[in-house]
């Protein structure tokens, strides 16, 4: 059968090219490796390279192919029609490509093969070595593309593949049909709006840029032990390793900007699994960065470079690992689903732990008896688990092996330490490799504690196996921590931000201090003294800096009383640097790349500090309301607006003034005016609620208003406790302020969408001091429901006697309720029917009036009139009347016309103070790391010709 | 014994610091059953939310306070009144991580997180064109 309508071609083409891939990066890699010990090198390095450009090629073929297909809406493809529709707009194809896994993992390639040709061109002696382990992890990436099975399972995920192809669909009986694509697949589903947007189309690029360039120091590291060359590494890899540190650092602060310009979790971060995966091993990088560089003055802690290195490179395995296998589950509110590659990305990860503690040991007969007992290990739990049957379980084979594996790494990596690289000579403590040193510890440990918590779901499953044996701890201690991890259910508590913060606030508190302190100290012993009064104007002046903004500024933060050491250190970690780069380095930029990295990291945790621990929610609500469905707890950040009231918000007024939409996007128009104090004349009556009930104040002088009632009740105002009716007519409000001048428009948005669920953005005004971050938290986008005469649906509220109805145009108040009597025979009732009177007021500015009905029990039926006031659009009907608790209660279901219908929406607006601090400091950061890479590139050229 | 080898061990004392506190300050994804028989104890419950039963958010009367039922991963299910505004998206989520305490009988949530189709999203979707294409 042909099917109709279909490209089959560009599918075939673009799976070739996959498969070339494939095998040409296993050709690259065998020939790369026989280049480094044969004697006709020459000619297997010739042959390593074309393979690296056939692979090359056919990767970008692979790239082009797939945008071909996107370009075109050959919604035949899974991926295609995923990821993208008719309607989207083609500046989103970017986005559509990488939002799916196999387009991330065509990026990530994409950036190795360019790494790769910068390799080829710049690595001189070191291109061999390097070059196969970046072609041995080339294989490892083509593979997850492959889409192909073995017996069972499923090697790669393959972006060609048809949608009738699949494996949930191919027996469905549409895909049998041979018109089904232009019946079903006319169009694609269309890229979630909330990836329609210009960070998705740079963030993920820098990214999987920063991902992809932790391989070239992993790779120079691994060839450094290779090579038996041990320090001899690290000078070339310097600029890579910090151009790595500047990549991955760029596009994690662009995801943070990115959250915070379009998410609504209020805010640049949020601990959450997917930040975390790639911050920990950029946190890893830049430790083993600054290793590498005490290493380069003096090979005294090569052990740690090498560690911190390849576990940067380690931890970028483990965090697609994370993010992409769907391990995380429920603990990200990012949606991971199984990917079925899970088993691929263990081995891809475990393979590299593997290699990488074997290089580490410098005697071969170790590394043999290390590589046998993991090969041994890696085919008992593989066999193990294929063994897996009804009869006899092995299911938990793979974790227990895994476990058995790491444990045996760990060992292993512990006495390549003590075996080869432990050195009895001392540093002294005044020295800036100590101190350097211990900086990179905390910044390891600091990366530890984020992954330990980020892998709790991994603990998980890691614990399997042993259940029982958690099973028996708890009840042997009674921890409760062992008995969630024997069910499997070990999980992060609701207060994820503050679980993060107890223990991240105190080790930027370290790091903070040791960038201050470090950068006054040379290689080598220093003399104590002369540090301390290079350092104390640094000390002084952050000093009052500090001063400054405790009591003036007013900073302030009962949650954590360690932010005002850090505030402290943030601000000595700036200034310090920049004393260095003034007075020490005289001004000289082109040195001066780590003072001024240092000042825009100092500038980057200050303002983030100031940004989040004195935020201000401004529309934080002082009444506290306690009706409605059972609400007793009531948290009063969201600010409730109709459209039109003015409203107090911070030192702002106001006003909701409505929406409109373009059918993707409903903006809501708040407008901000500034705060003008009220004036008020002699005599002028005003009133103030209080528990709902107006109490009348009158003026005994003219004044002008203070911010609240309170300040301004003893001197300006007597209580008038029984105002005139004449005096009731004039009482107004309090109001301390009325709108001055308009400042601006504020429009949050709410993205429409009903296939991924309706997203709020936010809208942000940008002072150069502070933002006011806006968003909605409600708003009403479905279309109102009407009957044919106009009105809402109805609603039921049960009331007793006295009790009042709030309607848009007044009050309902239900007064009394009285049986008839013998009168009813003259209505035409029966004598055994009950007829109850209800008598009700509606009361408004303009009227007053009566509203009686009857209501009939006959047997075990009722029924009642309706009430209506045709005026204000009101109408109403007695559903039901019991006693209740000495009273009568009555059930009455009621409706509004829709034009009394007042739009509102619910919304929360803060104030982040100093927040641009933190952005000026990610560009010095970026910036001082740039001319750091520059000058050592210039260096290390110059060291070259001059050698 | 070297100083930068004391340092690792203290900081190594600190990364099992960090390790245990995971441990011990880790909660445990629980059901409406062990919630209901503790009162007043805070728990986070896995669930879905059940698009069946009306989701109540009246922001006139409360603007911080939604009524929706939901089930938990065994089965239970509970009437929650959660603490906040409805949030967009709410009656397509896929599942729920819901934070909260009984009292008085009632589930209160304090905290949610949703989680909704998103980027990574399942082939559900070409299993319901069968429908249309029959």
């Amino acid at each position: 059968m042909e099917y109709i309508g279909e490209h089959l071609l560009p599918g075939q083409i673009g799976e070739f090219f996959i498969a070339l891939a494939f095998s040409a990066a296993i050709f690259s890699m065998v020939s790369y490796y026989f280049s480094t010990k044969e004697e006709s090198a020459a000619s297997w390095k010739k042959l390593g390279r074309i393979g690296f450009i056939i692979h090359g090629l056919s990767v970008f073929m692979v790239i082009g192919t797939l945008f071909y297909l996107f370009m075109n809406h050959h919604y035949e493809y899974n991926y295609v029609y995923k990821y993208s529709s008719k309607t989207m707009p083609m500046k989103y194809v970017f986005s559509a490509f990488w939002s799916g896994q196999e387009g991330s993992f065509l990026l990530w390639s994409f950036w190795h093969i360019v790494l790769g040709g910068l390799l080829i061109l710049k690595g001189k002696n070191w291109e061999k070595h390097t070059m196969t382990i970046l072609a041995l992890v080339q294989v490892f990436i083509s593979s997850m593309l492959l889409g192909v099975y073995f017996m069972d399972y499923k090697f790669g995920s393959n972006p060609f593949i048809l949608n009738r192809e699949l494996p949930e669909t191919i027996l469905m009986p549409w895909a049998s049909s041979e018109s089904y694509l232009s019946l079903l697949f006319a169009d694609g589903r269309g890229l979630n709006p909330l990836l329609q947007n210009y960070w998705m189309t740079i963030h993920p690029p820098t990214l999987f840029l920063g991902f992809a360039s932790t391989v070239v120091p992993f790779a120079f590291a691994i060839a450094g032990l290779w090579k038996r060359d041990y320090s001899g590494w690290i000078k070339p890899a310097l600029p890579w390793t910090f151009f790595s540190v500047m990549i991955l650092g760029t596009g994690i602060l662009m995801g943070g900007a990115w959250a915070y310009e379009s998410l609504t979790f209020g805010g640049f971060w949020a601990w959450d699994p997917v930040e975390n995966a790639s911050l920990v091993p950029w946190i890893i990088l830049v430790a083993g960065a600054h290793i590498m560089l005490i290493n380069k003055h003096k090979p005294k802690s090569l052990f740690s470079a090498f560690l911190f290195i390849i576990l940067s490179f380690i931890f970028i395995l483990y965090s697609t690992f994370l993010t992409r296998s769907g391990i995380l589950g429920e603990s990200s509110v990012h949606s991971f689903v199984e990917s079925g590659i899970l088993p691929q990305l263990l081995i891809y990860l475990l393979f590299f732990v593997g290699m990488a503690v074997a290089m580490l040991h410098k005697d071969v007969q170790e590394r043999k008896i290390y590589s046998w007992a993991s090969f041994l290990i890696f085919v008992l739990g593989i066999g193990l688990y294929l063994l897996d049957t009804e009869a006899v379980r092995f299911e938990y084979a793979p974790a227990a092996f895994v476990v058995l594996f790491l444990l045996l790494s760990a060992v292993y990596t512990v006495k390549a330490y003590t075996k080869h690289y432990r050195t009895d000579e001392d540093e002294p403590l005044v020295s800036r490799e100590f101190w350097m040193f211990i900086g990179g510890l905390v910044l390891f440990i600091s990366a530890l504690q984020i992954t330990i918590w980020t892998s709790i779901p991994v603990f998980n499953h890691v614990a399997s196996p042993f259940q029982s044996i958690y099973a028996n701890i708890a009840n042997l201690t009674g921890w409760e921590w062992a008995a969630s991890l024997a069910e499997g259910k070990l999980s992060i508590g609701s207060d994820v931000v503050n679980i993060y913060n107890r223990w991240q606030i105190p080790f930027t508190v370290l790091i903070t201090l040791f960038i201050g302190t470090t950068q006054f100290m040379k290689y080598g012993k220093n003399d104590a003294g002369k540090w301390f009064k290079a350092a104390s104007l640094s000390i002084i002046i952050s000093a009052a800096i500090t001063a400054f903004f405790l009591f003036v500024w007013g900073f302030e933060d009962s949650t954590y009383p360690s932010n005002y050491v850090l505030l402290f250190t943030s601000i000595f970690a700036v200034v310090a640097n920049a004393d260095y780069l003034i007075r020490v380095l005289k001004g000289n930029i082109r040195k001066g790349g780590s003072p001024i990295a240092h000042v825009g990291f100092g500038l980057l945790i200050f303002g983030a500090l100031v940004s989040q621990s004195q935020q201000d929610i401004i529309s934080t609500t002082k009444t506290t309301d306690i009706t409605g469905l059972g609400g007793g707890i009531n948290s009063k950040e969201d600010q409730l607006m109709y459209k039109g009231d003015t409203l107090t918000m911070g030192n702002y007024m106001t006003t909701y003034t409505g929406y409109d939409s373009d059918g993707r996007n409903a903006y809501y128009h708040i407008d901000y005016y500034s705060q003008v104090a009220n004036s008020f004349q002699k005599d002028d009556i005003a009133y103030r609620l209080i528990q709902n009930l107006p109490v009348f104040f009158i003026a005994k002088q003219d004044h002008t208003s203070s911010p609240t009632f309170i300040e301004d009740m003893e001197t300006h105002w007597y209580p008038l406790p029984a105002p005139t009716e004449t005096q009731l007519d004039r009482a107004k409000k309090w109001r301390g302020f009325n709108p001055g001048e308009k400042e601006f428009t504020l429009s949050p948005r709410i993205q429409i969408n009903e296939t991924f669920g309706n997203a709020p953005e936010p809208d942000t005004k940008h002072y150069g001091n502070e933002d006011l971050f806006t968003f909605l938290k409600f708003a009403q986008i479905e279309k109102l429901k009407t009957d044919s005469l106009g009105f809402l649906p109805m609603k039921e509220t049960k009331m007793i006697l006295g009790d009042t109805l709030k309607l848009t145009e007044g009050l309902l108040i239900v007064d009394s309720l009285r049986p008839m009597g013998e009168e009813k025979a003259i209505f035409g009732f029966l004598s055994s029917d009950i007829v109850l009177k209800t008598y009700m007021h509606f009361t408004s500015e303009e009227k007053d009036t009566l509203l009686t009905s009857r209501f009939l029990v006959r047997g075990n039926q009722a029924v009642g009139e309706e009430i209506t006031l045709e005026k204000e659009g009101f109408k109403a009907t007695i559903k039901l009347i019991q006693p209740k608790d000495g009273t009568a209660e009555i059930t009455l279901e009621h409706a509004e016309k829709s034009e009394n219908y007042r739009d509102f929406i619910v919304m929360r607006a803060v104030k982040f103070p100093q927040i641009n601090i933190l952005w000026i400091g990610c560009l010095i950061m970026i910036l001082g790391t740039i001319i750091a890479i520059i000058e050592r590139i210039r260096t290390n050229r110059i060291g070259r010709k001059t050698a | 014994m070297k100083k930068s080898e004391i340092a690792l061990i203290i900081l190594a004392g600190v990364a099992i610091a960090a390790m245990v506190a995971a441990l011990g300050g880790s909660g445990k994804a629980e059901t409406f059953a062990t919630a209901f028989s503790n009162p007043g104890v805070d728990y986070k419950i896995n669930g879905k939310l059940i698009r069946e039963e009306p989701i109540i958010y009246n922001p006139e009367e409360n603007a911080a306070l939604t009524v929706f039922t939901m089930v938990d991963s065994e089965g239970g299910i509970s009437k929650v009144y959660l603490n906040e505004a409805k949030q967009q998206g709410f009656e397509q989520s896929e599942s729920i991580n819901l934070f909260g305490y009984v009292e008085d009988g009632k589930f209160r949530g304090h905290d949610m997180q949703m989680k909704c189709p998103s980027k990574y999203n399942d082939q559900k979707h070409l299993i319901d064109q069968q429908a249309s294409a029959n």
